[in-house]
């Protein structure tokens, strides 16, 4: 088996290199497309994105303002493929100053990420952010600081935690360099106890594992492996340590997982060089090993591809809710809520809400699914003004023990079956 | 010369072993429940040739997830064999371990003699012998392949490194039990890194390799499960009820199913092993100790653990009667040597092979459905709608679809199953209450037409009072198993 080594790299130096890159782009066009093709309706995948949308067709400023006016003039699809192959490229660029090969297969393992691959095919506002952050740096690595500037603030238009994550990292740079290490490792703590301290909730971290968004199983142990055969390597520790910060970050901002693959992904490049030109006794076995990291990690963003491509909404839900008035109030899942919002009509609650707000309304429902209070579900209901109620084969199965299905079973003067279109069935609720 | 008597030797101590298996598994012509499972399998792949990814009779129709390698092989040999193959091959494949063991314990005590006993008694531990006579155990190939493979890591060289990659890789498709040989590597590295004991390079390689690929191959075939259950995967969705059952250990238990000789002689040599730093000792005791934690752990089952460890002991075992032997030699007592070996080595055979056949005995006896039970699954097989379901414990579950052809509520096949916890509560719910409203909830629940009760059940939970209501129950079969139609 013939190994890419610096030798044979250096040989066509030139064609390879351009070969090379071309695949890499290649690469990251087939990951944007991937998803989008493997889908059944053409509708976007998620419920963030369908915020933004409707933000967007009614003019709002919203959430993600800067987001929400470009889907104004551009169609998702191409706006994502564009900006996807744009963050590649400016990845890429900060990571000049690693070798050509280094910066290829870190740039390939990026776009196999379960975190690339989520967010520039799933229209949110956060992918966006992570491109001009990738802007911000390598305008600051180029010394260009009234850009790096710009480009922060441009942050602040998608997200402003975002925003305020790359000031903070600008921050920390700076003193790192001014070699202020007492209040560097000071805010570093500080960041620590901060990021433990958030309430949020935790939805897993391993995307093979089913977390919605995570790493993927087969490049966290292999960063974990690799962690010991770089024990003693300061300057590679450093990033292990950049790595661990976004990883916690992670846990609790779902954008952490971009920053944080893409460090990990510098991190698997490393090591995957290492391994290759350290001293093996069996180059067989050293060789197979590679293979299986590499397939583990192509399959991770394969079945992760997969599984995004499958994920809801189908058209079913949009067609029920076309069915009814515009402006009525559709009660459903908290995760319905941006569909409905996005088909005209008004919901109970979404995921864009803030949390104190979701609390409440939660507080107010635990009637409707903990209980079978005939009156207080109806003046829950009432409360919200709810006209309809919306539920399909996966929400009757997450609420099969709820108040709510067991009333709906009595299609009395309150609950009325309107229509079911494939499983989506729509109650008339008469208040 | 030597090397051919002993090739001599070790094939008639391969054919004892085969033989007195063979003896037993034609004692019956049946299978224990988990037997019928695997041939329902094996004979899906010869109809159709495929797998049975969709189970349409257990828990009335299921996902399936399981590597079939084991059901392939069985299909390939069952094309010459026919039905026979489901009782030889396991027991052929069960029998290869006597060479794996000789070699082993041969590069442990370089001691012909005694490997040749030891390769001996391996063929006869009770807890091996009973649980791969009738159950087409997949064990039966896995637990020799491992051992060989610990064979291979033992003194790995670069010719023995294509064998190991190659079977490594085997091991890991067949069964992910193939997840404890890496565990047990990565013990022996812990062990030996504390003891700052000089691991080679290639061994070092070659155990990085073995842990990536059993994890490759293992997150390739149970990737759904992994989705679904999480890290929770590694308790295999077994039911609560069960899983707490797991680590029941019982030191008279494991001196009938392991040996008692086999097992003080194999722990002394495993503690005298690790004292004096001895490599290939350190070896063993990695799997030793990495089956204990999993027992502990509860992750796999006691029965399964044994035999691992069962063997894992009688090869150390060759460590601690070399030293005895070695030790006899210095006294100024040769003439009682003989005599002494004599009866230690008989000791150690009957607290082996005179458990092992009483056990086995017992367990061809008392672990195949009787010629009534046959009968009874015959006439449901025959005589009722082809889907209905039928609820049987959960220990009778694949008779039910093995032999009768027909749905199931539970059978012990989890991975993927539909509320395990919920339903195993729910069976035992359905034997053991006294209210018919509430039994009728429950078969209603699960759409059961015929109700199994079989004489454990009924000595389990006494008389089953709500089936006597003959307007809403029939009875068919009144002896033992007592069998019911739902007619409400």
């Amino acid at each position: 088996m013939k190994t890419v080594s610096k030798e044979y790299f250096s040989g066509r130096q030139k064609y390879i290199k351009l070969f090379a890159s071309f695949g890499v782009i290649l690469l990251g066009i087939a990951f944007l497309i991937l998803a989008g093709m493997l889908r059944e309706s053409s509708f976007p995948i998620g419920d963030e994105p369908y915020y933004h949308l409707a933000a967007a067709e009614r003019n709002e400023i919203g959430i993600g303002a800067g987001w929400n006016f470009l889907l104004l003039y551009f169609p998702m699809n191409y706006l994502l493929i564009g900006i996807g192959l744009l963050t590649i490229l400016l990845l890429g660029l900060n990571l000049k100053s690693f070798s050509f090969e280094e910066n290829l297969v870190a740039l390939s393992i990026f776009i196999l990420s379960p975190a690339f691959i989520y967010f520039f095919n799933i229209g949110e506002r956060f992918g966006a952010a992570f491109l001009f952050s990738l802007l911000t740096s390598y305008f600051v690595f180029d010394k260009k600081y009234i850009f790096a500037a710009i480009s922060t603030l441009i942050i602040f238009l998608f997200d402003i935690q975002i925003g305020l994550l790359i000031l903070f990292v600008l921050l920390l740079y700076y003193l790192y360099n001014l070699k202020k290490r007492k209040i560097f490792y000071l805010l570093v703590l500080a960041s620590l106890i901060f990021i433990f301290l958030i309430d949020r909730d935790y939805n897993g971290f391993i995307s093979d594992f089913g977390s919605g968004i995570g790493s993927s199983i087969f490049s966290l142990l292999f960063v974990t492996f690799c962690f010991f055969i770089f024990w003693d390597k300061k300057n590679i520790l450093k990033i292990y340590g950049v790595a661990l910060l976004f990883f916690l970050l992670s846990l609790k901002f779902e954008f952490g997982i971009l920053y944080f693959f893409a460090v990990l992904s510098l991190l698997i490049s490393l090591c995957f060089f290492e391994i290759l030109n350290k001293r093996w006794e069996s180059k067989t076995v050293r060789d197979l090993i590679l293979l299986i990291v590499i397939c583990g990690i192509l399959f991770s963003g394969l079945s992760y591809i997969n599984r995004i491509s499958i994920d809801k909404p189908d058209e079913n839900i949009f067609k029920a809710l076309e069915k009814l008035p515009n402006d009525t109030v559709v009660f459903s899942d908290i995760g319905y809520g941006n569909w409905i919002l996005y088909s005209g009509k008004r919901n109970v609650w979404n995921n864009m809400m803030s949390k104190n707000e979701i609390r409440n309304i939660e507080s107010d429902l635990s009637f409707i699914f903990e209980n079978i209070d005939y009156s207080e579900t109806l003046k829950v209901l009432q409360k919200y003004e709810v006209d309809y109620v919306l539920i399909d084969a996966d929400l009757r199965e997450k609420w099969q023990k709820s108040g709510l299905i067991y009333l709906l079973r009595y299609n009395n003067e309150n609950f009325k079956f309107l229509f079911e279109i494939d499983g989506v069935e729509i109650w008339r609720f008469f208040r | 010369m030597i090397l051919k008597r002993n090739h001599k030797i070790l094939a008639l101590i391969f054919l004892l072993v085969l033989l007195v298996r063979i003896y037993f598994i034609f004692q019956t012509q049946y299978f224990d429940n988990s037997g019928y499972l695997v041939k329902r399998y094996t004979e899906n792949i010869l109809e159709t040739g495929k797998p049975v990814l969709f189970d349409q009779l257990s828990y009335n129709g299921r996902e399936t997830l399981y590597s079939p390698l084991w059901h392939y092989i069985l299909a390939f040999f069952s094309l010459f064999l026919g039905d026979t193959a489901f009782k030889l091959v396991p027991s052929i494949f069960m029998s290869l371990l006597v060479f794996v063991i000789y070699s082993l314990s041969k590069r442990i005590i370089d001691n012909d003699e005694l490997a040749f006993f030891i390769a001996l008694m391996s063929g006869f531990i009770p807890i091996i012998f009973v649980n791969t006579l009738i159950s087409i155990s997949i064990y039966s190939l896995v637990i020799p392949l491992m051992f060989y493979l610990l064979y291979l890591f033992m003194d790995i060289d670069d010719k023995n490194v294509i064998k190991f990659v190659v079977l490594s890789f085997f091991l890991s498709l067949l069964h992910p039990v193939s997840m404890l040989f890496s565990l047990s590597l990565l013990v022996y590295y812990i062990i030996c890194s504390s003891e700052n004991l000089e691991i080679n390079n290639l061994k070092k390689e070659v155990m990085i390799f073995n842990f990536i690929s059993t994890f490759f191959i293992q997150f390739l075939i149970y990737k759904k499960a992994f989705l679904e259950y999480g890290i929770g995967v590694i308790w295999n969705n077994v039911p609560a009820q069960i899983i707490s059952n797991y680590f029941n250990f019982d030191i008279l238990n494991l001196l009938y199913n392991a040996g008692a000789l086999t097992l003080i002689f194999g722990l002394i040599g495993i503690i005298y092993g690790v004292i004096r730093k001895k490599d290939k000792i350190l070896l063993l005791s990695g799997l030793a100790f990495s089956t204990l934690i999993l027992l502990w752990l509860r992750l796999i089952e006691l029965k399964i653990g044994l035999m691992f460890l069962g063997i894992s002991l009688v090869i150390a075992s060759a460590f601690t009667l070399n030293l005895f032997l070695n030790y006899l030699e210095k006294t100024k007592i040769p003439y009682y040597r003989l005599s002494f070996i004599f009866i230690v080595l008989s000791l150690i055979v009957l607290s082996l092979a005179v458990p092992s056949f009483v056990f086995a005995s017992r367990y061809v006896e008392e672990n195949v459905p009787s010629d009534y039970e046959i009968l009874i699954f015959n006439w449901i097989k025959e005589n009722s709608l082809p889907d209905i379901t039928v609820l049987s414990p959960l220990g009778k579950g694949h008779y039910i679809s093995g032999i009768a052809g027909k749905r199931t509520v539970i059978d012990d096949n989890f991975l993927l199953a539909p509320e395990t916890t919920e339903r195993y509560n729910d069976v035992e719910r359905i034997y053991q209450t006294s209210s018919e409203f509430e039994a009728l909830e429950l078969i209603q629940k699960y759409n059961i037409d015929y109700i199994f009760i079989p004489i454990d059940t009924e000595l389990k939970y006494g008389k089953i009072k709500w089936i006597d209501d003959e307007n809403c129950f029939k009875g068919i079969f009144f002896g033992t198993p007592k069998v019911y139609q739902v007619i409400c």
